[in-house]
């Protein structure tokens, strides 16, 4: 009979118990789930507004890159680098704020947004963008010009440009086309072709006597040694520029040229209008030979040649989300 | 002494009837607000979902409309002194239903640089 008299005491006991631990619960669970949810707005929008700091970085900085570019044409300058500051501060009205830094590192620009919103707590997001400051064709998707029919032959080895007539006119691609073979590339009479962006890789790219070789493009990269056969025999290299995106200087219009070798017969006869390896500005309808050239090349540095990359194509993966 | 126990046993049963239902009452109260609260948060998240998918959009340049709960201003933000960037802030506003069936707004939006 005792087992009675304690059998409804406990057994309002575990009930209260138990009914206050789940109310608890419950009421905790909620707590929680509303701090979770403004939390979850506020990260939202400072995502947000760290995107806005970063729309108007790159808006910024493309003006600085023309601003730059404008003023490095109009005024001979060949050089310098990007006058950026260490970065800035923004607000977007009844959103949040955003803080902006730019980080020169190498040959990369870093740019690094952290947006900051929520009226109780303030959350904070952050996120980061690279660009490359090399002038390398790596950023850009290139057509194989084995794909366009600009060679003779699909073999290995050293290939043959197709002539003009064979291919109906000159070579022409919309976008950037890679030239490259295992050995070289050489003339197989006269030849003419036409992109935004040639890059030779690769090999030895010969001209032989009594070949011309017209290349019309706002950039053409040499990747490889350069063969040109005797002026007085008719063989020729002309640069000239693709279209009128070309660099406007006040004498004229003039487009990117890569040597990563110096041309010349030999280390004694080198080309004196190349001194040495590097970018140079070169003239609509510039002709080089091995030792000579007619027409105006200007050596420029590399971050110039970079600037005036992303002003001549584009579109390139020189921006990119930063992955470090 | 069986009479007795009997007795307080009863009671004690009345006793326990009597805070459970006080208890009953008070819980069914709490449980009731708390379920309301998740029903409302889960109003809120779908709200907020359905927002960033529009501002998404719209800052994709998807030409959406105030019908649509996009609302744009333009506006200009100054990096510096020298270097104005125009543009405009892309609002996106939902609304969802509340406890009680009040109305709530989410809002979240973005500055696209021209």
């Amino acid at each position: 009979m005792g087992h009675e008299k304690g059998a409804a005491l406990v057994s309002v006991l575990a009930i209260v118990v138990i009914s206050l631990v789940l109310g608890g619960a419950l009421q905790r669970f909620t707590a929680v789930e509303a701090t979770q949810v403004q939390t979850e707005q506020a990260r939202s929008q400072a995502h947000y507004v760290a995107r806005s700091g970063m729309s108007v970085a790159l808006s910024y900085l493309n003006t600085k890159i023309d601003q730059y570019i404008n003023e490095a044409n109009q005024n001979g300058v060949t050089g310098g680098s990007l006058d950026l500051p260490s970065g800035f501060e923004g607000t977007i009205e009844g959103a949040g704020r955003y803080e902006v830094d730019f980080a020169l590192d190498g040959s990369r620009v870093r740019i690094t947004v952290r947006g900051y919103a929520g009226a109780v707590v303030e959350v904070c997001e952050a996120i980061a963008f690279d660009i490359d400051l090399q002038p390398t064709a790596d950023g850009y998707v290139a057509i194989d010009a084995e794909k366009l029919g600009w060679y003779d032959d699909s073999a290995g080895g050293t290939r043959h440009l197709q002539t003009v007539k064979g291919l109906g006119g000159p070579g022409k691609a919309d976008g950037p086309v890679l030239l490259h073979t295992k050995n070289g590339i050489q003339t197989k009479g006269d030849h003419e072709f036409c992109a935004p962006l040639l890059v030779f890789k690769t090999g030895t790219l010969t001209v032989k006597n009594d070949h011309r070789l017209l290349l019309r493009s706002n950039f053409v990269s040499f990747e490889t040694a350069i063969s040109i056969g005797q002026e007085h025999k008719g063989s020729v290299l002309i640069l000239c520029v693709y279209d009128n995106n070309a660099i406007a200087r006040p004498d004229g219009n003039y487009g990117v040229v890569y040597f990563d070798r110096v041309p010349g017969k030999n280390k004694n006869h080198m080309n004196p209008a190349i001194p040495s390896p590097g970018y140079y500005l070169f003239s609509n309808g510039t002709e080089l030979w091995e030792e000579r050239v007619r027409g105006t090349l200007i050596p420029i540095s590399s971050e110039y040649a970079a600037l005036l990359l992303i002003r001549l194509l584009p579109g390139s993966s020189h921006f990119r989300p930063a992955t470090s | 002494m069986v009479k007795d126990q009997r007795g307080v046993t009863l009671i004690e049963t009345l006793v326990a009837l009597f805070v459970i239902a006080i208890l009953v009452v008070s819980f069914a109260s709490a449980f009731s607000s708390s379920l309301i609260s998740i029903e409302s948060w889960g109003n809120y998240y779908e709200a907020l979902a359905t927002a960033q998918n529009l501002l998404e959009r719209a800052v994709a340049g998807e030409p959406l409309g105030e019908q649509d709960g996009i609302f744009t201003k333009r506006d200009v933000q100054w990096p510096d002194y020298v270097v104005p960037v125009p543009g405009t802030v892309i609002t996106a506003r939902v609304n969802y239903r509340t406890r009680f069936g009040l109305k709530g707004t989410v809002e979240l939006s973005s500055f696209v640089a021209d």
